[in-house]
């Protein structure tokens, strides 16, 4: 393990660092990616004939290659953005032109906001009824629920893989089957999901697929769409520009084929070359390995947590993630958050974007804590240590 | 040694101020006749806060509150509460503007800001202090005229 945290240059510093469901620290070999990209072969892709640009443009396109087979893809099918949230506004603004008056979209109340506002917004503009999912007391989409309530007016369905508040898995091939019997999209935001549960879209009926690189070990500002190529081929470009089309016309040009399309304008190169180096990082550790080291560490914290007076912890049973969302009674979550913070310990306190499923509880905010495999038990004792003085949580004015 | 025992009873007599704040919120109750409202959410951290003021005569005549937030954020807004509380506008002004200084760490009057002082350990603790600011940007905000009716 110390041979792996090595690779963090960010653990070399005096905190712990809890959370990675926000972002995951970087290996030196992402971050000195980008050294290497502009002092050696720092030129666009895809342009012109020359040598260098043909060179980083096989770069970028082994990429795609590698990211596809990460989730069992094609490479057609995977089409590089500037983060979840950008990878689904896409998709909104992809169905808009499916969508009419008096349609409906569902959505679950443990939705990010990254997977909430852009269906509502798409609802307002095209007058058609967003409809809300409650969820399990883990936090899952009930398969019978939705059942309830998905209609012949059913144009999208879109569900987290996994909450970044509650951190269960959702069964994603069930919905998508339920979500097909009424030929709606099955659209999945799976910024969480995608470092927790190895995905093979190839075996699933998911129609998309949303994540983002910073959360695997990769860099900040690129995420990924996934769509199944038969649905790809049928959609129009929303962004336009350059390198997208494969010949102009004055009166409508001719795109080029998927992702290519789908890709207008300076691509951030870079950091899909350091998102490269992520998912190399990631096969070479093992996706597994990571998977059962989380599993253990997490289920040290909350047994350990659990015998703290007054906690609550919001997602005991599910063990499949990183993720402890808790308070301490009549404590606020920021309190905990600045308590811990004063100990070089960082966490999230909030409403961690997910404000529809705060209301949901009724209650205004929560701690979360979320280990990666280069945490430590060291790291989850000093948490308790700190935690069993949260009494004095108004210590931090005075230091 | 006479400076670190003024420090040491100095702190905890702010932090018996703070945590009676906290526990025992001065005019934390919602009050609509005549008063008018101003509604203010720290977008980052969720805290929300509604202010109901009464001024007549270019005076606080009173002001009341809901809040939901940290134990600085209430506590600060429970504080303010107090000393806004029959002031003049002018004097309003003048005790924000010192509550302000008091949170970046510049020079202020002790004496205008009462309970409020036993705060000024947030200057320490900069993520912070937009919550202890929340009430007095909402008053601000109020006074500059964005009247928020949530009545």
């Amino acid at each position: 393990m110390n041979k792996i945290r090595e690779f963090f240059p960010m653990l070399k510093k005096d905190f712990i660092y809890l959370n990675n469901a926000a972002t995951s620290l970087k290996p030196k070999q992402v971050i000195d990616t980008f050294t290497d990209y502009y002092s050696n072969y720092g030129v666009n892709t895809n342009r012109g004939i020359d040598s260098l640009g043909y060179k980083v443009t096989q770069k970028y396109e082994s990429v795609r290659d590698k990211t596809a087979k990460f989730i069992g893809a094609k490479r057609e099918e995977i089409i590089f953005t500037r983060g979840t949230t950008d990878s689904i506004n896409m998709i909104a603004r992809m169905l808009e032109s499916f969508i009419n008056e008096g349609d409906e979209i569902i959505v679950s109340v443990l939705e990010h906001h990254s997977n909430y506002l852009p269906w509502q917004q798409l609802c307002i503009r095209k007058n058609a009824t967003l409809k809300v999912l409650d969820v399990d007391e883990n936090g899952l989409v009930r398969a019978d629920e939705l059942n309830n309530i998905i209609s012949n007016k059913t144009k999208v369905v879109a569900i987290n893989h996994m909450s970044n508040v509650m951190g269960g898995i959702n069964d994603l091939a069930h919905l998508a089957e339920i979500t097909h019997q009424v030929n709606a999209y099955f659209v999945v935001d799976g910024a969480q999901g995608i470092i927790h549960e190895l995905i093979d879209v190839s075996k699933t009926a998911i129609d998309f697929y949303a994540f983002s690189a910073h959360k695997m070990y990769g860099p900040m500002g690129l995420g990924v769409l996934y769509g199944k190529q038969s649905i790809l081929n049928n959609m129009t470009p929303v962004i336009f520009g350059g390198e997208m089309i494969g010949s102009f016309n004055s009166n409508q040009p001719i795109y080029k084929e998927t992702p290519y399309k789908f890709e207008a304008g300076t691509m951030m190169v870079p950091e899909v070359l350091a998102f490269g180096q992520a998912l190399d990082f990631i096969n070479e550790v093992g996706f597994s390995n990571m998977h059962s080291q989380v599993k253990v560490l997490r289920q040290y914290l909350v047994d350990k947590l659990s015998q703290l007076e007054d906690i609550i912890i919001y997602n005991k049973n599910n063990v499949d993630s990183g993720i402890i969302t808790f308070n301490i009674k009549n404590i606020h979550a920021h309190d905990i958050a600045t308590l811990l913070d004063q100990n070089n310990i960082i966490v999230r306190a909030g409403h961690h974007c997910a404000e529809p499923f705060m209301q949901f509880l009724k209650i205004p905010a929560t701690v979360r804590i979320s280990l990666s495999f280069y945490n430590t038990v060291e790291e989850c004792d000093k948490v308790i240590e700190v935690l069993k003085g949260s009494g004095d949580y108004i210590n931090v004015l005075f230091k | 040694m006479i400076i670190l025992m003024s420090y040491l009873n100095d702190e905890s007599l702010y932090r018996e101020i703070i945590m009676d704040h906290v526990k025992n919120p001065r005019n934390k109750k919602t009050i609509h006749d005549n008063f008018k409202s101003i509604y203010l959410k720290n977008p980052s951290c969720g805290d929300e806060l509604t202010l109901y003021i009464l001024i007549e005569n270019n005076r606080v005549v009173d002001l009341t509150y809901e809040v939901v937030g940290c134990s600085i954020c209430t506590s600060s807004v429970s504080m303010m509460s107090e000393l806004l509380m029959g002031q003049t506008i002018d004097d309003v002004n003048n005790i924000i503007n010192n509550f302000n200084l008091m949170m970046t760490g510049s020079q202020y009057n002790e004496t205008l800001l009462g309970d409020a002082v036993s705060l000024k350990g947030i200057v320490n603790v900069p993520p912070r202090i937009k919550c202890a600011t929340l009430g007095y940007v909402a008053f601000s905000n109020f006074l500059a005229g964005e009247i928020n009716d949530r009545l």
